[in-house]
């Protein structure tokens, strides 16, 4: 198959989760309103911790068909969320009747689960902790766990949950790669439709803050904002006295399929993903060169598998975790690949409202870029007052605009250096 | 189309820890299963695994990466760099962006979160039953090593090879069960096809020895049973294909290669011990799967492994099985037959000398197919017995095509085909 015959590869179906809505347009409507979704948190007592805020999706209730009901025992808040997202997307789509199944995959980005000290406890019950957790063997082995604990909270759960529901006999995976495991996995999915392993799949990513010990874990990095009085100001990406990002959670899906099929069926398209490009920094593992060269290298890729030039692109949605450093490599990166060369995209970041979702993040912010294209518009980026870079910058204010959107680069760094660069367009070449 | 040979094998496995060595132990049928120390059986009924000795940390020469590292990743750091180090490839690499890493992992073990543990003991109330969250915020957090908060990463070890070797390009962290490493090298594969990439390492580890893992498999009732096994008969406690195999055995280890563009390796004089010509992938949907029966999707992806590789089944000539030594044993044989009928090659596997490396058991089955294709007798003493009843083709004197199935419990299946 040579690149101009491969097929092109639309979006026909987008499903939210997050702590703007429970939903693709709940999320939509108050993303757009530029409301802050950071609060105190309230899924455990964190009362004393360093630090005590995040974005938590509030009132959630899971779509009892979004899930088989044999696989009700796997489901942790990060799998709901997914298999929630999934169902939303799924139905948004209308495909479920029009694709062989040995044509659908799934691809999901997820992250360390939500393991939480009680959950272990359960299983230990009665047993003197202070022997360490080398010495359980024996007490493992002769209390059966009431629930498949190690299952539920394996990486690839959420994959098999959705797979088994929509009946996935195509490829059915996970990636794995901290903050930019959403945006690595619809990257592969687009992928295997554009390469015709799968005339179709369900791409994207789940994760949730409910653990402590993944926010005891971003306490112990030092990478939360601790600008505590004000939650709602917490999140400022791009923002000179940014310090830190504000925990998140949620899901994000995009259907993907092949346009002539999604043509054929009458299909509403989104958008399109015309251009995927990773890298790694293979530098530390929570730092970041100082020369943007993976950023600069993924976002490249992008640009090249998209057939685009710099200009070509309307809005960046940056990864723009409001963290110092990330936020400085990657605006020294955009300018580097963008402005240096003449273009003037408008970038902001939709963290600064729904906080940084880890393993979602990727994906929801890819599903947001799907609306922005669809709606023609752009989402503020909130808290931005005193911007950094070389003053040449266009921000996306802190009101939504409306004006022709025709490409966004979306980007995904993550912990452990892998860096993940989508572009969704209006068009595909 | 780009041709993709393979140029380097490493390997850490109980039974050895380089590809020669590995061979001789399975051409000697020398047992790598042993009484597990790295955690307290006492009074457990699982006491034997598959654990990988003299791991040699010397190898690794960054201080900083070397306190990171927990099993898992150690075991993926070592297995990678002897796998470039067998390849030869790192010092005529100048575009660091034109190589990558694609790792297929296990899961984040749960040790690795003891640090947080250690200092919660106090947070825990009402007889375990209640961990006082605020307690645990307040006064432990300070008490943690904040290495232990890099130490869960998941994609821990492909950030520490991307790092030790300076690799920028493409990559992934697969997590899928059994059929991660089989996915991590079929998509290495993919990236230099495409022009991605010019070389690759990729991989798979598997690090199941530790309590909680070793509990949830001999809940499942996957192991074999232990009571009677003392160090005289160890070597019998797995014997996968067998109608009285009881069980598995889990083994730790991790396999890597280095794939490469077949133009950038005869550049440099490189050695090809054989070309990726095939892959397939399939997944068993909403159907479950059942014993005694074969799988769909390991079906469907063997299939469509011998039609990308342009390979009539007849043309295969040998199966690197997965040998689970349980019950995935017969959904295996069954799915075999299924495509192959009475016609089926020789399927061997190494479990019974390594244990069932999960992750690691697909890629571990390419480092013994490939040296198939240089020796084929040397494969002969571990062929299912229950096929060579059957109407199982031999062994041939030469080997041209190998097939390495794997199917995982979650429904995933995927199949490379191995060509000389």
């Amino acid at each position: 198959m040579t690149a101009s015959s491969r097929p092109k590869v639309c979006i026909t179906g987008v499903g939210l989760v997050t702590p703007a809505g429970s939903s693709k347009s709940e999320t939509w409507e108050n993303v757009l309103a530029g409301k802050s979704m950071a609060g105190y948190i309230e899924q455990f007592d964190a009362t004393g911790w360093p630090v005590n805020i995040g974005c938590e999706v509030k009132n959630f209730q899971l779509n009892e068909a979004a899930v088989l009901e044999e696989d009700f025992s796997l489901l942790t808040r990060p799998n709901e969320f997914g298999a929630q997202a999934a169902f939303e997307a799924m139905t948004d789509s209308g495909i479920e009747d029009h694709v062989e199944p040995n044509r659908l995959g799934t691809i999901m980005g997820t992250g360390i689960g939500v393991i939480k000290p009680l959950d272990i406890l359960s299983m230990l019950n009665g047993l003197d902790l202070h022997q360490g957790l080398s010495t359980i063997a024996c007490h493992l082995e002769k209390k059966a766990p009431s629930r498949d604990f190690l299952s539920m909270n394996h990486p690839s759960t959420l994959s098999k949950v959705i797979s088994s529901r929509w009946n996935c006999q195509g490829l059915s995976t996970t990636t794995s790669t901290a903050c930019a495991a959403g945006a690595q996995a619809i990257g592969a999915g687009y992928r295997a439709v554009r390469e015709g392993l799968l005339d179709a799949t369900i791409v994207g990513g789940a994760d949730s803050l409910s653990g402590e010990l993944l926010h005891a874990g971003f306490c112990l990095l030092g990478v939360l904002s601790t600008q505590l009085d004000h939650p709602e100001t917490a999140s400022k990406p791009y923002d000179k006295h940014r310090d830190g990002f504000v925990a998140s959670e949620g899901a994000g899906v995009l259907i993907l399929e092949r346009e002539d099929l999604a043509k054929a069926r009458g299909a509403n398209i989104y958008a399109y993903l015309t251009g995927y490009g990773e890298s790694e920094n293979a530098f530390r593992m929570t730092d970041l060169p100082e020369d943007g060269r993976g950023a600069i290298n993924a976002m490249s890729k992008a640009l090249i598998e998209a057939r685009m030039t710099p200009d070509m692109v309307t809005y960046i949605n940056g990864h723009g975790t409001s963290t110092e450093q990330n936020d400085r490599v990657e605006i020294k990166a955009i300018e580097e690949v963008f402005y240096h060369h003449g273009a003037q995209p408008i970038v902001g970041s939709t963290k600064s409202m729904l906080g940084h979702g880890i393993a979602a993040a990727g994906a929801i912010e890819a599903a947001l870029c799907s609306l922005s294209i669809k709606e023609q518009k752009i989402p503020p980026s909130i808290n931005l007052s005193e911007p950094i870079g070389e003053g040449n910058i266009r921000y996306a204010s802190n009101k939504s605009m409306s004006t022709p959107v025709h490409a966004v680069l979306s980007n995904s760094f993550g912990f452990g250096g892998t860096n993940a660069s989508l572009i969704i367009s209006e068009n595909s070449p | 189309m780009t041709r993709v040979v393979i140029t380097g094998i490493g390997l850490t496995t109980p039974v050895a820890n380089n590809i020669d060595d590995f061979m001789l132990a399975v051409k000697n049928n020398d047992c790598g299963l042993r009484p597990i120390d790295l955690y307290d059986t006492l009074d457990s009924q699982v006491k034997y695994a598959g654990q990988c000795r003299e791991l040699e940390t010397l190898k690794i020469p960054n201080k900083k990466i070397k306190k990171l590292l927990n099993r898992k990743d150690l075991l993926n750091v070592l297995t990678a760099t002897s796998a470039l180090s067998h390849s030869g490839i790192l010092p005529t690499n100048p575009d660091p962006k034109r190589g990558g890493v694609f790792v297929g992992s296990c899961s984040t073990q749960i040790d690795d979160f003891s640090p947080y543990f250690d200092s919660a003991l106090d947070c825990i109330k009402d007889n375990n039953q209640f961990f006082d969250s605020s307690m645990f915020g307040k006064k432990c957090l300070d008490l943690i090593n904040p290495l232990a908060a890099m130490k869960v990463l998941m994609n821990g070890g492909l950030a520490h090879i991307s790092q030790l070797f300076n690799i920028q390009g493409v990559n992934a962290n697969i997590i899928n069960g059994e059929t991660s490493g089989l996915e991590a090298i079929i998509s290495a594969y993919q990236s230099i096809a495409r022009g991605d990439a010019d070389w690759c390492v990729a991989g798979a580890v598997s690090a199941p020895v530790e309590p909680f893992q070793m509990s949830q498999a001999f809940h499942s009732k996957q192991l074999a049973p232990q009571i009677h096994i003392n160090t005289t008969n160890i070597s019998k406690l797995v014997e996968p294909y067998s109608i009285n195999s009881p069980g598995t055995c889990l083994g730790e280890g991790a396999v890597y290669f280095v794939l490469e563009k077949e133009d950038h390796a005869i550049k440099r004089n490189a050695s090809s011990l054989g070309v990726v010509s095939g892959f397939g992938f399939a997944n068993n949907g909403s159907a479950k799967l059942k014993p005694q029966k074969p799988s769909p999707a390991l079906i469907s992806a063997i299939r469509s492994s011998c039609k990308t590789a342009s390979l009539d089944p007849d043309e295969i000539q040998l199966v690197g099985g997965q040998g689970h030594g349980g019950f995935m044993d017969h959904i295996e044989l069954e799915s075999l037959r299924e495509v192959f009928g009475t016609n089926t090659p020789p399927v061997m596997t190494t479990t019974p000398i390594t244990g069932y490396l999960k992750e690691a058991n697909g890629p571990l089955s390419i480092a013994a197919s490939l040296s198939s294709f240089n020796e084929p007798s040397r494969i002969t003493g571990h062929q299912s017995p229950a096929f060579s009843k059957e109407n199982t083709r031999k062994v041939p004197d030469v080997i041209r095509n190998c097939l390495i199935p794997v199917q995982s419990l979650n429904g995933s299946a995927a199949a490379i085909i191995l060509s000389r």
